[in-house]
């Protein structure tokens, strides 16, 4: 398994491997949430069934996240954080830095199909659901934009350095 | 990146074509030049 230590990933790492309990058992409840999404749907969510699987009750889980939004929003910090640590082989430097980073992208899709086929699953189910319900909608956009924002910098990296072509701002990420 | 897209890495056997096609797509002239010239260094 790839990991990442860059420093993008900083903010991700106190998330995926929290040093003091709170975080801990935060963590294992949003694990727990994934876990049932990626098997059971957005359908198959109720957090009472997130505090058994963790072994608490329906109050602790409320202390950590009140509300089920919170759940949510909770869980698409988590996706993110396995998307920004978590990455394929690196590719063969090409010598063109833009054009690594890009190949990067498509090693990461070949490596989440083939070793973390939940995390594709479980994002799925975050955008046919968000189809229904604005408030998960909201935490889609945030992901997409984080991966617009992404897709940006690589482009324009690459439009500097003049090693890709020059590309009108509208068709940059929606050409992906 | 297409992963938010939902389709494309739905299929493993379409991520090489759609690498091959965005590259052609993005690198200009110069960079595939570059490429080539790269490639070719590495045969001889």
């Amino acid at each position: 398994m790839a990991k990442s230590n860059s420093p993008e990933a900083a903010w991700a790492l106190p998330l995926l491997h929290p040093q003091e309990e709170h975080g801990k058992r935060r963590l294992a409840l949003l694990e727990a949430a994934y876990h049932i999404i990626a098997t059971a749907g957005f359908e198959g969510l109720r957090t009472r069934g997130v505090a058994e699987r963790v072994g608490i009750n329906i109050a602790t889980l409320h202390y950590y996240f009140p509300s089920k939004q919170q759940l949510v929003e909770g869980l698409s910090m988590l996706i993110g954080a396995k998307f920004v640590t978590l990455h394929g082989p690196a590719p063969a430097p090409s010598g063109l830095p833009a054009l690594d980073k890009l190949r990067q992208e498509f090693a990461d899709g070949r490596f989440y199909l083939s070793h973390h086929p939940d995390l594709l699953l479980v994002l799925q189910e975050f955008a046919s659901r968000g189809k229904r319900d604005p408030q998960v909608q909201k935490v889609v956009d945030q992901m997409i934009r984080h991966w617009e924002t992404n897709v940006e910098k690589i482009v324009s990296q690459g439009m500097r350095t003049a090693h890709f072509a020059q590309i009108s701002v509208s068709t940059r990420s929606s050409g992906f | 990146m297409a992963i938010l897209r939902g389709t494309v890495y739905s299929d493993p056997d379409q991520v090489p074509a759609l690498q091959r096609q965005t590259e052609s797509w993005i690198l200009s002239e110069q960079a595939k030049r570059q490429l080539k010239k790269r490639a070719g260094g590495k045969e001889k």
